[in-house]
């Protein structure tokens, strides 16, 4: 398809005619600033073919504010060798016109917009305005501004035109139908399975459940019925084995075996009981005879022990006798002994009296010369008391307070040094007197004489008698206080010296002299006292009364001595002692011995005394004459006890082992075993009859719910059930069958269909992206672009890139249409301004190779970038 | 002279599941309904007995209802009937029979003898042998052979299980009766009940037969005799009445040729509401010849009582001019074509049958219907 021109009238912007002509086969570049009128021409394009002429909803044809208008537009192209001109005028006297070889036919009205739908491949809608749906091809290589991305829908449009241009070019056939019934087949098959799981679901899973829930039921019904039969079985044996049982009566044997025994067992106890009684007079005949045994042995005892009772006095008084002899015999020994200890008594005596008598006149010896001592020693001792007493007169007459003494000797030694200075100081007074009259020259009133020397200290009177008198004062300034320093201490001293009674120092040193020497001879005098008094003198003098006290006893003592007969013996005093000892000892011994043999004696007698009180004591009672009988009595009536006890041992044995033949115990169990097997016969009967009764209400119960009717109900329905859910399941098999093949079928004829379309679509996109691929889906649209080993969804790459890819497209479909003889008009309007400088490179290089076989108009506002598409650029407004 | 119907096998209670439900209950309540019309002939023939040899319920656990119902139909005679319990209802302990006796529903004159039971006032004695139990061993006619009647009178046997190296198709063990117990035990008529199948044993011993079909295997169900006996050794005369609504058949058809559907349309023509029937198709046929034997399938099931057809093992060879007018197209011709070879594999035959069909039909739907939907537009 080639269009040659395309003249506006009244449309938009163009309210005076307006006409783009000389057209070219391939590119054309129209380039214009914004509201130029580019998109104008594109509309008048889409309108002039696109729109119903009748349609109203056009007024945005109409120039801006004019009413009445009549847009028009007027489109003169070729197709193959036949040339158009389609001149459509909108709104007001609306009219179309199609005229085909320059008039040669001629169409109108909704004729010529059909013709013209049928040979450009697009619909108009029933009513109103077109719609994009309806565009069909020129929808999809009618590129508006903005829209080059959007593919998908304008492709989707034009489906079945592609799709027809595809079949006839691959000589695959139209698919539509096959298509339909594929969905058919799937939708079945969808009804009848899930999807996902493959599992049944709606009738046919609704099958399968009911044949589940009939089959439960059919299992469950069978079970009950299986215990039916069961019960109705068991029901019958426990009848049978009830009614056997009714006329058996086995327990009625049982019974009656159980009363036999009862009644031996009566019989055996009435035995027994004889038995007891034999046994009880058994044993009281044992035990008279025991009794009367026990007497007869207590008679016997009495004789045995009366014969031991004389046997025991007869023993008792031989021991008298010898108890006898033996007293006399010690009696004897004694006699003898105490002689013998008398004679060495007497002989002890006389050597202790002599031994006595030597050592009283030894000590009488020592306490003489003992009382001598004493009284030289109390000689001498009277001599120093008396020395010590001189010698402690002479202490106390020496007597000095040490305290004063002490004083007037400090004193003296302060005075002597005052006294020179006051010597040193003084007026040295020398005289020489001739006259020996005293009183002729005194000094301060004493009087001198002969030749002398004063030392005058003090203001001194000297007077001479006759001569008048001189008073003397010394020159020493000093001399005064010295004076009276010196004259305190000598009164100090002269006090002192009048308090100890001594004339002097010197005369009371020697007074102190004195005082010792007789304090410590006193001492010497009483150091020596002490040794020949060392009590005192007075417990000297006690000794000495008592030594001559005790020489005076001790004389008295011997003289009190008796005096021996005879010579003394020659054996010493010890030996004398121990053989006085001796004999004493034998004598004490032969005493003891009497002493015993006489208790021995009395003791056997006392013995023998009572022995024969108590025989005869015994043999008295003994020898009564009512005993005797008694004795003889009892010794025959014992031989009948015994003979009658015997007897009644052997019947109550006889008695026993006849009972014991009966076996009694067993007897006794058989009894209780006939018993409980009775009542166990009989229990057993009646709970039968009781499981007879409940079976049988059971059974009663289980009738009126009729179970084998229902269980034949239920395997009806589950064989019905089973036969349906069989018919479902082999609708389904073969569906699965039936689905798969159609897909596989499908998908080799999608892709022989497909094989030109992807053709021409990797030539273009080669030219882009070599080594890419796009993928096609089952409807001929691009899903995803794959390059390597990745694959991108169309919808995920960028804006500019889709764009592109939307051009490049939409040249591969429409090589494809014009391959299948279809004409084609590619328009861009304002397209692939998002694209950068190589892809748009690119992309021109796409554009001149599709310019070759279609003519394309290219409108936009940027003349510069499509410099280099070796085409003039025409330009508008 | 006496004359009695002899009958057997009415199995009251018993489901069907091989049909629908309603065809089920249909042919259930028809045994009760056959019951009905032997009292009816009874009456009608006026004959002296109607002995019943067995399995008069099909199972021991029915419903008081369906008890009520069966005693209920025996109305129109007023004769005796005499029953025996068959191993379907076998005389257990406790069985349908004690629990009809507890519904207090059995009529005065339904007798159900064991041993014997004299019968003054027709001169006969019977000798009965109910079932005691499901499945016994022994001969339970064996004391026919001992028990003693009066002399005068005529001895009829009544007894339930398979004669003994007689019947066809039978090795079964259980309840079996000497083939010669009529003359051994010097009856004058042996009524047996069990085989399903109206069957003379010999001049004395037969078989009734159920009287309402109740299998597909036809070995002649349907009838109930009627027995005259003149008197003491005389040979029986036998009459056979056709008393069952429901005939039962079961056909295996196989198509070849085009013109066998017409030949099966003619044999399905002649049947009518008392048929029930079970047919099996096989062969191959093409698209046409498949349209003519559902149509006359369908024809067929409108007509009898119920129709069950297995075509199932048909395989479909769609020809030239079916494919024409179905008009598949593209990968649909191509997997019909797929489908026609898989039919030939044993492994996948059935499978591909039915896809086929469904693929055929979807076809249809798109080429027959659409071109109807816009004529209709």
């Amino acid at each position: 398809m080639k269009l040659d021109r395309i003249a506006l009238e009244e449309f938009r912007r163009f309210r005076a005619p307006f006409a783009l002509d000389g057209l070219q086969p391939g590119l054309n570049l129209f380039v214009g600033p914004n509201e130029a009128g580019k998109s104008t021409i594109a509309a008048a394009l889409r309108g002039a073919f696109l729109q119903r002429f009748k349609t109203s909803k056009v007024e945005d044809f109409a120039p801006w504010n004019s009413s009445g208008a009549r847009p028009t537009v007027t489109v003169q192209f070729r197709v193959g060798a036949r040339e158009y001109e389609l001149r459509k005028s909108f709104l007001t006297k609306a009219r179309c016109e199609l005229l085909i070889d320059g008039g040669a036919q001629r169409l109108e009205g909704e004729q010529a917009e059909d013709a013209l739908a049928e040979l450009l491949g697009f619909e108009f809608a029933s009513k109103g305005q077109s719609k994009a749906e309806h565009s069909g091809v020129p929808g999809l290589l009618w590129i508006q501004q903005g829209e080059g991305q959007n593919l998908l829908e304008p492709a989707a449009y034009a489906g079945s035109h592609l799709r027809d241009a595809l079949s006839q070019l691959s000589g695959e056939l139209v698919t539509g139908d096959s298509d339909r019934v594929f969905d058919r087949a799937v939708e079945a098959r969808a009804a009848l399975r899930d999807a996902r799981s493959n599992r049944p679901k709606g009738e046919y899973k609704a099958a399968e459940d009911a044949l589940a829930e009939a089959m439960a039921r059919q299992s469950t019904l069978l079970a009950e019925k299986t215990r039916l039969d069961t019960d109705v079985d068991q029901l019958a044996q426990l009848r049978d084995t009830h009614e056997k049982a009714r006329q058996a009566q086995p327990w009625t044997e049982l019974e009656k075996q159980a009363a036999q025994a009862r009644d031996k067992l009566a019989t055996i106890r009435r035995d027994q009981d004889a038995a007891d009684a034999l046994k009880r007079e058994s044993l009281q005949a044992a035990q008279t005879l025991t009794l009367l045994q026990e007497q007869v042995a207590r008679d016997q005892q009495d004789e045995d022990e009366v014969a031991a009772l004389a046997r025991e006095l007869e023993k008792a008084d031989q021991a008298v006798t010898q108890a006898q002899e033996t007293r006399q015999r010690t009696e004897t020994s004694v006699a003898g002994r105490t002689e013998a200890a008398n004679a060495a008594t007497a002989l002890l005596e006389a050597a202790q009296a002599e031994s006595e008598r030597r050592d009283l006149s030894d000590q009488i010896v020592r306490a003489e010369r003992e009382l001598g001592r004493l009284e030289t020693a109390h000689r001498e001792a009277q001599v120093l008391t008396q020395r010590i007493a001189e010698f402690d007169a002479q202490v106390q007459a020496n007597h000095l307070d040490s305290a004063q003494l002490t004083a007037l000797r400090t004193g003296s030694q302060q005075l002597a040094p005052l006294q020179s200075r006051q010597s040193a100081g003084a007026t040295r007074l020398s005289f020489h007197l001739d006259s020996a009259n005293t009183t002729d020259v005194s000094l301060d009133g004493v009087s001198l004489q002969g030749t002398g020397e004063r030392q005058l200290s003090a203001e001194t009177l000297l007077a001479i008698a006759g001569i008048g008198r001189f008073q003397i004062a010394p020159g020493g300034a000093d001399l005064p206080t010295l004076r009276l320093e010196i004259a305190s201490l000598q009164r100090e001293q002269t006090l002192l010296l009048e308090k100890l009674g001594v004339a002097d120092l010197a005369a009371a040193d020697a007074r102190a002299m004195s005082g010792e020497r007789a304090r410590r001879d006193a001492q010497a005098a009483r150091k020596e006292l002490a040794i020949h008094a060392p009590d005192g003198l007075d417990a000297l003098l006690a000794s000495i009364q008592e030594n001559r006290a005790r020489i005076t006893q001790l004389t008295a003592r011997a003289q009190a001595l008796p005096v021996l007969a005879e010579a003394p013996s020659s054996l010493s005093l010890p030996e004398i002692t121990a053989a006085q000892r001796e004999a004493q000892t034998a004598l004490i011994h032969a005493q003891k011995a009497v002493t015993q043999a006489q208790r021995a004696f009395d003791q056997v007698h006392a013995q023998a005394q009572l022995l024969r009180s108590q025989l005869d004591a015994r043999r008295s009672v003994r020898e009564q004459p009512s005993n005797l009988d008694a004795r003889a009595q009892r010794g025959s009536r014992l031989v009948l006890a015994r003979a009658a006890r015997d007897d009644l041992q052997s019947r109550v044995q006889a008695a026993e082992a006849a009972i014991a033949a009966h076996q009694p115990a067993l007897i006794e169990q058989d009894m209780k075993r006939f018993e409980q097997s009775a009542r166990i016969a009989r229990e057993t009967h009646e709970a039968r009859h009781a499981s007879i009764l409940q079976l049988q209400g059971r059974l009663d119960q289980a009738g009126s719910q009729g179970v084998g009717e229902n269980l034949a109900q239920a395997a009806a329905d589950v064989e019905r059930l089973q036969r349906r859910r069989d018919e479902f399941s082999r609708r389904a098999l073969a569906l699965d069958l039936l689905v798969d093949l159609l897909r596989t079928q499908r998908d080799a004829a999608t892709q022989r269909l497909q094989a030109p379309l992807a053709r021409r679509l990797n030539h273009y996109l080669h030219l882009l992206f070599p080594n890419a691929a796009l993928r096609l889906d089952d409807s001929l649209m691009p899903t995803g672009l794959q390059r390597g080993d990745n694959e991108d969804l169309l919808r995920s790459l960028s804006f500019g890139t889709q764009e592109q890819l939307g051009v490049l497209v939409r040249l591969a479909y429409a090589d494809l249409l014009q391959e299948a003889g279809r004409p084609t008009l590619l328009i861009l309007d304002d397209a692939l301004v998002h694209a950068d400088e190589s892809r748009r490179a690119l992309m021109k290089r796409a554009l001149f190779d599709a310019g070759e076989r279609h003519q394309i108009l290219i409108f936009t506002c940027h003349g510069e970038m499509w410099q280099d598409l070796a085409v003039a650029p025409r330009s508008l407004g | 002279m006496l004359r009695f119907i002899h009958t057997a096998d009415w199995q009251i209670g018993r489901h069907y599941g091989q049909f629908d439900v309603e065809d089920g209950a249909v042919l259930a309540d028809a045994r009760i309904d056959t019951v009905g019309r032997i009292a009816q002939l009874a009456a009608s023939r006026q004959v002296d007995a109607v002995l019943v040899a067995g399995d008069v319920f099909d199972t021991q656990a029915v419903s008081d209802r369906t008890i009520r119902r069966l005693f209920a139909a025996l109305a129109p005679f007023a004769g005796p009937w005499i029953m025996i319990a068959g191993n379907h209802d076998a005389a257990l302990a406790d069985s349908v029979w004690t629990r009809a006796a507890q519904l207090g529903c059995v009529p005065a004159n339904v007798h159900r003898p064991n041993g014997l039971l004299v019968l003054p006032d027709l001169r006969a004695a019977v000798l009965a042998a109910p079932l005691t139990q499901r499945h016994t061993y022994d001969d339970v006619t064996d004391a026919f052979d001992r028990l003693e009647s009066p002399d005068d009178h005529l001895r009829i046997g009544i007894a339930h299980g398979s004669v003994t190296g007689r019947l066809p198709d039978t090795i079964d063990s259980t309840n079996s009766i000497a083939a010669d117990r009529a003359s051994r035990a010097r009856l004058d008529y042996l009524a047996l009940g069990d085989w399903h199948g109206c069957l003379q044993i010999d001049a004395n011993t037969w078989y009734a037969g159920t009287p309402e079909q109740d299998r597909f295997r036809g070995n002649e169900p349907g009838f109930v005799l009627e027995v005259a006996i003149d008197a003491v050794g005389a040979v029986p005369a036998v009459t056979r009445h056709q008393i069952g609504r429901y005939v039962w058949s079961s056909w295996s058809v196989h198509i070849s040729v085009p013109s066998d559907v017409d030949e099966l349309a003619q044999r399905l023509a002649q049947l009518g509401p008392q048929d029930v029937l079970q047919i099996e198709v096989g062969g191959h046929v093409n698209l046409a010849t498949r349209d003519r034997l559902d149509a006359c399938l369908a024809d067929a099931s409108a007509r009898v009582r119920s129709l069950r057809s297995d075509v199932t093992a048909m395989v479909l060879e769609p020809d030239e001019h079916d494919l024409v007018t179905l008009g598949a197209q593209g990968y649909v011709s191509d997997v019909l074509q797929q489908l026609r070879v898989l039919q030939e594999d044993p492994a996948k035959a059935d499978l591909a049958r039915e896809a086929l069909g469904l693929l055929v039909r979807y076809q249809r739907e798109l080429t027959v219907d659409a071109p109807a939907k816009e004529a209709g537009k």
